[in-house]
């Protein structure tokens, strides 16, 4: 059994480093890294099993084995760790302590020749460079959460504003030419729920806004997304022409319910639909779906949309006087809820997709692999102007951006809202 | 922990999840910095590339699961991943980057390479794409993907990526042109808007992705296209480093021997082999190939692996004493 090269690397330098007596705080467990443990435990026999799950209980990310448990887990089919042939389990007296750990997307580093290595991003420094003056950084609760674009230059900046969500302490680094970094504190002033995109205020006067230049998307086109100090993050190529997401991504159960005299009935049912797969028949009156109550016809739409497709969802029903429970996995508009459901863990592979990242009214994708937190900032093309704002880590292939015609009428919006709010 | 997937969306089935190694070839940090210009000259390639062959990018569904594929004739061949051609359907819709469908059906495949192909039903000229040559695809090299990640979206063209070529292996290109679920069997073009590649499968890292290489196609093509399929589809279990095995297919008629025997009994009848098309049954006993009297199981054995697929032979066994003559044409195994 084999496992990729930076978690090879990774236990070879943790089996070196691994003989008992080394006194190291405990590492805690990463959510990764819990999850192949989880997956092991059901494999393993019953002492080994012990230590994974006591590794889990107690959220630590290394174990100690005796030289025999050692060889036996190594021995083991279902061990997804190599490497471990190079420890030798009796060089040292007593006990073998691995530290087991996944690094995390945001750890990973890219390897030369591919396309976000340094060597490679270091040709956009002169298109970047000037980004500066208009590229943020947001913290959040001093978290970094996302970018921002300076839009008027008395300290009137734009950003992601889901990443915000359920945040008090909001944070702008601006780079000062020069000088060390400025952090100025930001007032959120109003939020277009559509878009996502956010309008801060922080107390500058003389800070200069980006200019959006509404270039034509022609896909193939090279893109590059800078930090707020002018350098570029990562780069990338234009995919798809502005096209709206609305409904793109909505979930589906497969049902038409009416409000009928003893609940939210279910009049049809499509055949080969989620709600068919599932079991549910006409007649049946749901209660519950995935914990919110279902009083109406409303209710039982509204549930559904606040899911992804291929999400699982339970759903309570009353046949007859018999109340029932159901697993449910909800479909999408191309695809079934299996093939949904596909569909969302691959897009989890190499990548972390932004917490919003559907229903955008106009947007166009590009291929940058941006984290979360890249998104916000603007995004230039290879002349270094502003074509948009990225506004969303959709998945593995695709990332989306406001282009600058639609960010435009979107600031000027939430400025004329934030003048008539104030008067 | 990696699993490797391939992209095909399919409905049923879940998919595989393998541990691999993965290991790219040294590559050395010297890589040369290409200054601006240079950029601008690749920004202007991909963009044609992508502008040429977006048209050719189709795709392919049995209703079951759906990829993608590229059109390489004006009379309507696709080329596909084999493994697009195994979700369990049998009436092919190819719907084309304009809207259009078209009806089609499955050519062959070798599976051992996560190969297929596929012809249009009706007739063209359809918009096609150039094959591009094996030998003059580097390590480095800008590679352009198209392809129709997650099913068909009406009024989305299939989405342009580019990255680098990371490694050339003997029948496959891994770039970090990220590829997801629906992208199988799509294209991918060197910057001169040549196909050197078939998406394949995936695995956790975005710049793991796996192509097809060309050459698999071109050394295959006449079997694909006469309708031929063989090979299985490797296990998802890789490990990038080695060279592949040649799996040439062998000849094989589907039953397997009693090796300690005496006689040259039969013991298994693979279900869906010839052996079990004409009618070969457990229990019987190999006494004649072709001309050749059989006296042991491993004659069996060495007179079938000295046979090509497609091979005629003649196989008489005895059953309850009687002797009963088959005629055979050899399985690809």
């Amino acid at each position: 059994m084999k496992t990729e090269a930076h978690v090879v690397r990774w236990m070879i330098a943790a089996a070196l480093a691994s003989a008992i007596g080394v006194s190291d705080a405990v590492a805690q467990l990463n959510s990764e890294t819990q999850k192949l443990f989880e997956k092991l435990v059901p494999e393993l026999d019953s002492t080994l099993k012990i230590k994974f799950e006591t590794a889990i209980g107690q959220n630590q990310s290394s174990i100690d084995f005796t030289p025999e448990e050692f060889i036996r887990f190594r021995k083991h089919p279902s061990n997804p760790f190599a490497g471990l042939e190079k420890i030798d389990p009796y060089a040292e007296q007593g006990l073998i302590r691995l530290e087991f750990k996944i690094p995390s997307i945001r750890e990973q580093e890219s390897e030369p020749g591919e396309r976000q290595h340094p060597d490679q991003l270091n040709s956009f420094q002169s298109v970047t460079a000037q980004a500066a003056r208009f590229t943020v950084q947001i913290f959040a609760d001093d978290k970094w959460v996302a970018l921002g674009t300076v839009v008027v230059s008395t300290g009137l900046i734009v950003t992601k504003a889901s990443e915000l969500e359920n945040t008090t302490n909001i944070v702008c680094r601006l780079s000062e030419s020069g000088g060390q970094p400025r952090d100025l504190p930001a007032r959120l002033l109003r939020i277009d729920e559509r878009n996502d995109v956010a309008l801060l205020k922080v107390d500058a006067l003389e800070l200069s806004p980006a200019r959006f230049v509404d270039q034509e998307i022609i896909p193939g086109a090279m893109v590059v997304t800078p930090d707020f100090s002018g350098k570029p993050l990562m780069m990338g190529v234009l995919s798809t022409i502005k096209r709206s997401l609305v409904g793109v991504n909505q979930a589906y159960m497969g049902v038409r319910p009416i409000n009928g005299p003893s609940g939210v009935e279910l009049s049809q049912i499509t055949p080969g639909g989620s709600a068919d797969l599932a079991g549910l028949r006409p007649g049946d009156i749901v209660t519950k779906i995935a914990e919110m109550e279902i009083k109406s016809a409303t209710d039982l739409v509204n549930s559904v949309r606040l899911h992804q497709p291929g999400d699982k969802v339970k759903v309570q029903f009353l046949r007859g006087p018999q109340s029932q429970v159901v697993d449910l996995t909800l479909a999408g508009r191309n695809m079934g809820g299996q093939r949904a459901a596909q569909y969302n863990s691959m897009n989890q592979l190499g990548a972390i997709p932004s917490r919003r990242r559907d229903d955008f009214p106009m947007v166009f994708q590009h291929d940058t692999p941006l984290l979360p937190e890249y998104c916000g900032g603007p995004l230039l093309d290879l002349d270094g102007n502003v074509i948009g704002i990225n506004i969303a880590r959709s998945g593995r292939v695709a990332s989306f951006a406001i282009g600058s015609a639609e960010i435009r009428l979107i600031v000027d919006r939430l400025l004329r809202e934030n003048v008539a709010s104030n008067q | 922990m990696t699993s490797i997937l391939r992209l095909v969306c399919t409905r049923g089935r879940s998919f595989l999840a393998v541990l691999f190694l993965l290991a790219f070839a040294p590559l050395g940090s010297g890589q040369d910095t290409p200054g601006l210009e240079q950029l601008r000259e690749i920004q202007s390639r991909i963009q044609k590339v992508a502008a040429q062959n977006t048209l050719a990018t189709v795709l392919v569904t049995d209703g079951i699961g759906s990829g993608s594929g590229v059109i390489v004739s004006a009379d309507g061949l696709v080329l596909t991943a084999g493994h697009v051609l195994t979700t369990g359907g049998n009436d092919y819709r190819v719907t084309l980057p304009t809207g259009r469908e078209v009806k089609a059906h499955a050519l062959g495949k070798n599976l051992n390479f996560d190969a297929g192909m596929v012809q249009l039903d009706a007739p063209g000229p359809w918009p096609y794409v150039e094959l591009g040559k094996y030998d003059s695809i580097r390590v480095g090299d800008w590679a352009v993907c198209l392809g129709h990640p997650g099913g068909y979206e009406i009024g989305r063209t299939p989405p342009v990526r580019a990255g680098k070529i990371i490694a050339v292996r003997p029948s496959r290109l891994i770039t970090d042109c990220a590829l997801i679920g629906g992208d199988s069997g799509g294209p991918l073009f060197d910057l001169d808007g040549k196909l050197i590649g078939i998406h394949s499968s995936i695995s956790d890292s975005i710049s793991m992705n796996r192509h097809v290489s060309i050459n698999i196609y071109q050394e295959h093509w006449d079997r694909m296209k006469r309708g031929e399929s063989w090979g299985v589809l490797p296990e998802l279990t890789d490990d990038d480093s080695e060279e592949e095995v040649d799996p040439t297919p062998r000849a094989g008629l589907g039953i397997t021997v009693d090796i300690n025997a005496r006689q040259a009994k039969v013991t298994v009848v693979r279900p869906g082999s010839i052996a079990e098309q004409i009618g070969v049954h457990v229990g019987d006993i190999v006494v004649r190939i072709n001309d050749a009297a059989i006296h042991s199981p491993q004659q069996v054995i060495d007179l079938i692996a000295a046979k090509s697929p497609g091979d005629s032979i003649d196989v008489t066994v005895e059953r309850n004493g009687q002797q009963m003559l088959f005629s055979a044409k050899l399985d690809a195994i």
